[in-house]
């Protein structure tokens, strides 16, 4: 199963790509449509739902909001 | 164009590194998708780009964040950016009498509108005296302090950190345009009290034109200059609150990025303490052949750096330049969009000649400089 992490900004989400794969998390960036975020057009980063805990404890440490979950 | 001797570095600087060229040419073949746009590989390769010339830009000045810093054309519109966005209605503003028109005349403009009032303060003496000329200007209402970092005209640099500190101690914005000090010294905005620095891509980082940088540390969203697409948060009719989104509507440069990511790598394998010792023997190279000969005036501090102003008698700055441009030699005449520091160091009238020295320049071609400005 996976997970999305969304980000309000590109720049975030490349920042949480970066640091989620440095920690060995496989994840990717993805699109993410309107009507999922209801403000439109937005990102996230994706990765196994069973790493969550760990992926909001590596966000956290760096600064970057963990988002709304989609796609649990 | 090898014959090319050429000392307009301060306009813009040349040649570039050849991997400058190379990553620009790598980003327009290989991954020139639009940036923040979409997830398929080209758009995200540009996004890699950006980020990553966000976050070495962060690092060089010593910004909060990668967030923080802002793509634009160039320091005029960073400067155009950074006093829309971040002075409030109703307040005054403090600029140096140093100033190119990328600060005095958005100043004006502003002015105009009724939107702000401005003083401006003297910059001659050390740290302290400037401070004090900054000090006895401030009125209740002074929202920020807006001056370049080193003169574009002349040798003169002014004492950012006083400044910084003075401005911090008194919640006051200081915002500063690093057109002809980025690359040529150390920046950290942390350690000088930097709100907002402006820079260009072209010039001391040697990256290509039509890129510059507005990193911001200012808390408050601020007010936009251009709206449109950001490829975030698109069902709001507003631009984001949150940056860098807020301020890049549209698309931005990416090869433009890529090539300012390589110049900046390159300027830090030379380190910019390097560059400066470079453009100071050069100056003082040619400082020390032109002062004793009293048909040469040199204008400005008689401290080194990468640019020196000088006239020779009898001729105008047109016809030096002119004749040194039909020797091979670029170099640049007039008031060089800077009439106020003309003003300040005495050459508001006709302006000057202006050298300007880059990592590229050698002490042989100061050498065929100085002896074409002797026979000029």
């Amino acid at each position: 199963m996976i997970c999305i992490s969304a980000k309000k900004s590109m720049t975030h989400a490349v920042r949480a790509k970066r640091v989620l794969a440095a920690a060995g998390i496989p994840c990717e960036i993805v699109n993410l449509d309107g009507n999922v975020t209801k403000k439109g057009c937005a990102f996230g980063v994706s990765f196994p739902c069973g790493m969550t805990e760990k992926v909001q404890s590596i966000l956290h440490r760096y600064d970057l909001d963990y988002g709304e979950i989609i796609g649990k | 164009m090898s014959d090319m001797i050429y000392f307009d570095n301060a306009a813009t600087t040349f040649p570039k590194p050849p991997t400058v060229t190379e990553e620009m040419v790598k980003c327009m073949r290989e991954s020139c998708g639009n940036p923040g746009r979409g997830s398929h590989p080209l758009a995200l390769a540009a996004s890699e780009i950006l980020y990553e010339c966000r976050e070495t830009a962060a690092e060089m000045f010593s910004a909060s964040s990668p967030d923080n810093v802002v793509f634009v054309q160039n320091t005029t519109y960073a400067l155009n950016l950074a006093m829309k966005a971040y002075i409030p209605k109703g307040t005054h503003i403090l600029i140096s009498d140093m100033e190119h028109n990328a600060v005095l005349r958005p100043a004006e403009e502003m002015k105009r509108w009724g939107h702000i009032t401005y003083d401006v303060f003297p910059t001659q003496g050390g740290p302290s005296q400037i401070i004090s000329g900054i000090s006895c200007r401030i009125r209740d209402n002074t929202s920020a302090v807006v001056c370049t970092l080193a003169s574009n005209i002349c040798s003169r640099r002014l004492p950012s950190r006083e400044i910084g500190k003075f401005c911090r101690d008194r919640g006051i914005i200081f915002i500063a345009d690093g057109a002809q000090a980025a690359g040529h010294r150390r920046i950290s905005m942390k350690d000088e009290g930097i709100d907002v620095l402006c820079i260009p891509g072209h010039k001391g980082l040697y990256g290509p034109q039509g890129i510059g940088m507005m990193i911001t540390s200012v808390k408050v969203p601020g007010r936009t200059l251009v709206e449109g697409g950001s490829g975030t948060d698109s069902l709001s009719p507003l631009m984001p609150d949150y940056l860098p989104d807020r301020f890049e509507a549209g698309t931005v440069n990416t090869p433009g990025v890529a090539g300012l990511l390589e110049g900046m790598r390159f300027v830090s394998e030379v380190r910019p303490e390097c560059i400066d010792a470079m453009g100071k023997e050069l100056w003082y190279r040619l400082y020390s052949k032109l002062c004793g000969d009293r048909r040469f005036e040199i204008y400005g501090d008689r401290c080194p750096s990468s640019v020196m102003l000088i006239n020779k008698k009898g001729r105008e700055p047109s016809e030096i330049s002119g004749y040194l441009a039909k020797c091979g030699i670029c170099t640049r005449s007039g008031l060089h969009c800077a009439p106020l520091a003309h003003k300040t160091i005495g050459t508001g009238e006709r302006g000057g000649v202006r050298i300007s020295f880059g990592v590229f320049n050698t002490v042989k071609e100061v050498d065929i400089l100085c002896d074409a400005l002797l026979r000029a």
